[in-house]
């Protein structure tokens, strides 16, 4: 009872001292710009008063924790309100009439939402499984290779990661406008794989390095060959960081708004670009209802994933057990 | 060719998807030969290495050929590209997606126009408070995550810092236009209360893109300060108080140099997606807030004058490598005095 007690302090204690620093920073700026009012004055010295009298009686430790927990609430907060006024029945969008789920039904029943989402999956999952092929490969590669041959490709990756997506993305755009690519799925699909290769060689590469090449030689040594070493030693150890580095891949894929934005062509909208679309006329409930739903889908599947590999590595830990008793 | 072998296999998997799902593109073909033809280039070039002795096999036991791929990859389709805009840049503009190669700098003057640099100053303006603000909001809340979250349920933490990150992008941004309308329950509240006199007006103005922009970008400036802070040792802090100096003076002696190699990331992960965001002004601005990447957009998918928009992207890009050197040269800097 104590704790919790201690805890809401904390909590309240970093709500006042962040409405402190608020207040004092809004007077700073408004003296900066010529700005100074009587009640502006008054609001900044409650300010330093809260920030002075929080200092002093709470610990930082603690104060930070509530701070975080402020952090937390706003990270939070919006994606909690877009999926409560899913269910709102009223006219306006963000004005609450009441419970209803008619906008899920419209949402479901919506072709131009579903097409889109499944179109998103499919690019995403075309895109997850080839930067996953690509990206593993380059990483067996890359990790151990000299520097000659190392310096430039990590260049190429650096760069992929570093140019602004934006600038990618209209370079693909005049790229395949000129070789003579149909804009649609298929160059959308080539444009984000350039990224995501990236991202899956970094996190399968920074994992291989990791877990040294003992094994690796140890196999090597036993007469096997760099595929049934890489069967039977590399790709188990590998595993989790291949399919952390597919499942962002995908992720990144689903979400692409940019890429999609250049490279889609007429009438292949993704699921983020019928967003972007259909916000030029407005927020519909149908299009919260449509979030929602894909938030839910998302969760589920994260949920699935880390159980799925928290049971994974328990066996593997368990194989590991029983293999060395 | 192992690795050969392998990117063509990733290429036919990805072509039996499609077919599979019913959606086979004529570009398929295409994208498969170019592939095929980017290949050759650096297995030859591997080759050519190889025999001046710079290369061979990895130690790691696994042939340099897996790197072909992906490298064909890239050739293909990110510095072949790159190399589009380029030339696209100094080509001149025939209307409609076409031009005329040569070497035309008038895009470039063009890009240089007084409304196109007050678009740049104001993009930068944007970016630099927006990573200010997320170093602020962001710092604290890694310093927490380091040193005093609890350390049973830190992955949990970590964790809620993600999960923001898998609902889609889009849909965080839009959130915003919910919270800030005027009809909300905030913008009522905060009259009820008496905070302001009027309805919140801070929907499409320079005010929500910012908002927007911390909001979007903050996880992605925590998580890479979090883990340089981590494997930050406390005891020198610990240390630090023994011999005397005093709370704030620890921080700026011991904990921040320290911590720079980790800012500095975050940082630039920030800053950079931030000066060629368009998409947050878009929603949030309702089109009366530009930023470079808004006359991009603009320049490729509305008045289709490629040249032009190719130009300020080399302008952005020119501006931008600059913060990079900055970044690379703070950076070693700080690990020499690290080592010092």
């Amino acid at each position: 009872m104590r704790d919790v007690l201690g805890k809401l302090g904390a909590f309240a204690g970093a709500l006042l001292a962040v409405a402190g620093v608020i207040a004092v920073a809004s007077f700073v700026i408004g003296l900066l710009s010529g700005r100074v009012s009587f009640g502006g004055l008054l609001v900044a010295v409650v300010g330093a008063a809260l920030i002075a009298g929080v200092a002093r009686l709470g610990k930082v430790p603690s104060l930070l924790g509530g701070y975080s927990a402020l952090v937390y609430l706003g990270l939070f907060l919006p994606i909690v309100i877009v999926v409560i006024y899913a269910f709102n029945s009223g006219r306006y969008v963000t004005v609450w009439g009441g419970f209803s789920t008619a906008s899920f039904s419209r949402a479901l029943h919506d072709d131009a939402i579903t097409s889109s989402i499944l179109r998103s999956f499919r690019i995403g999952l075309t895109t997850s499984i080839v930067s996953t092929l690509l990206g593993t490969a380059a990483a067996l590669a890359l990790a151990r290779a000299r520097a000659g041959v190392r310096t430039p490709a990590e260049v190429v990756i650096l760069l992929t990661v570093v140019v602004p997506e934006v600038v990618i993305a209209i370079a693909t755009l005049i790229f395949f406008v000129n070789v003579g690519f149909e804009l649609g799925t298929t160059t959308m699909f080539l444009g984000h794989c350039v990224f995501n290769v990236s991202l899956v060689t970094l996190i399968v590469r920074a994992r291989f390095l990791s877990m040294g090449d003992s094994l690796e030689e140890a196999s090597r040594d036993l007469g096997a060959g760099p595929i049934s070493t890489f069967w039977q030693v590399t790709l188990p150890r590998l595993a989790p960081a291949i399919l952390a580095g597919g499942l962002l891949a995908f992720t990144f894929s689903f979400d692409d708004v940019v890429i999609s934005n250049f490279t889609s062509g007429a009438g292949h909208e993704t699921w983020p670009l019928h967003i972007l679309s259909a916000l030029r006329f407005g927020l519909t409930p149908t299009l919260n209802a449509a979030a929602t739903l894909m938030i839910g889908v998302t969760l589920v599947g994260l949920a699935l994933a880390a159980l799925a590999l928290r049971i994974g590595s328990r066996q593997g830990a368990a194989d590991f057990s029983t293999s060395t008793t | 060719m192992v690795g050969g072998a392998i990117g063509l296999a990733g290429v036919a998997v990805a072509a039996a998807l499609y077919t599979q799902l019913g959606s086979l593109v004529t570009a398929l073909p295409g994208a498969a030969l170019l592939i095929c033809v980017a290949l050759p280039v650096f297995v030859g070039g591997g080759l050519l290495l190889q025999r001046a002795g710079v290369t061979g096999r990895s130690p790691g036991g696994y042939p340099l050929t897996l790197l072909a791929p992906s490298l064909a990859y890239y050739a293909a389709f990110f510095l072949v590209p790159l190399a589009f805009l380029v030339a696209f840049s100094v080509a001149t503009p025939l209307g409609y997606g076409g031009v005329s190669y040569g070497f035309d700098l008038g895009n470039f003057s063009q890009a240089f126009d007084p409304i196109y640099l007050r678009v740049f100053t104001r993009t930068l303006r944007f970016a630099a408070i927006g990573t200010l603000l997320v170093i602020l909001v962001g710092f604290p809340m890694a310093y927490w995550l380091a040193r005093y979250a609890p350390a049973k349920r830190k992955n949990l933490f970590l964790g809620l810092m993600i999960v923001p990150f898998w609902t889609s992008f889009l849909i965080r941004t839009y959130s915003f236009l919910i919270v800030l309308d005027p009809h909300f329950v905030l913008s009522r509240g905060l009259e009820d209360v008496g905070l302001i006199d009027k309805p919140l007006h801070l929907l499409y103005t320079n005010t929500a893109v910012q908002i927007g922009i911390v909001y979007n970008y903050l996880p992605l400036f925590v998580l890479p300060v979090y883990a340089s802070l981590d494997r930050l040792d406390w005891k020198l802090l610990d240390a630090a108080n023994d011999l005397g100096s005093s709370a704030f003076a620890a921080m700026r002696q011991v904990t921040l140099p320290l911590a720079i190699p980790g800012l500095a990331t975050g940082t630039l992960l920030v800053f950079i997606p931030m000066m060629g965001e368009y998409v947050i002004p878009q929603i949030l601005g309702g089109g009366r807030v530009d930023l470079m990447g808004n006359i991009i957009q603009r320049a490729f998918l509305e008045q289709q004058n490629y040249p032009l928009g190719a130009a300020i992207a080399m302008v952005l890009m020119a501006a931008l490598s600059l913060f990079l050197i900055l970044y690379i040269w703070l950076s070693t800097r700080a690990t020499e005095v690290g080592d010092a």
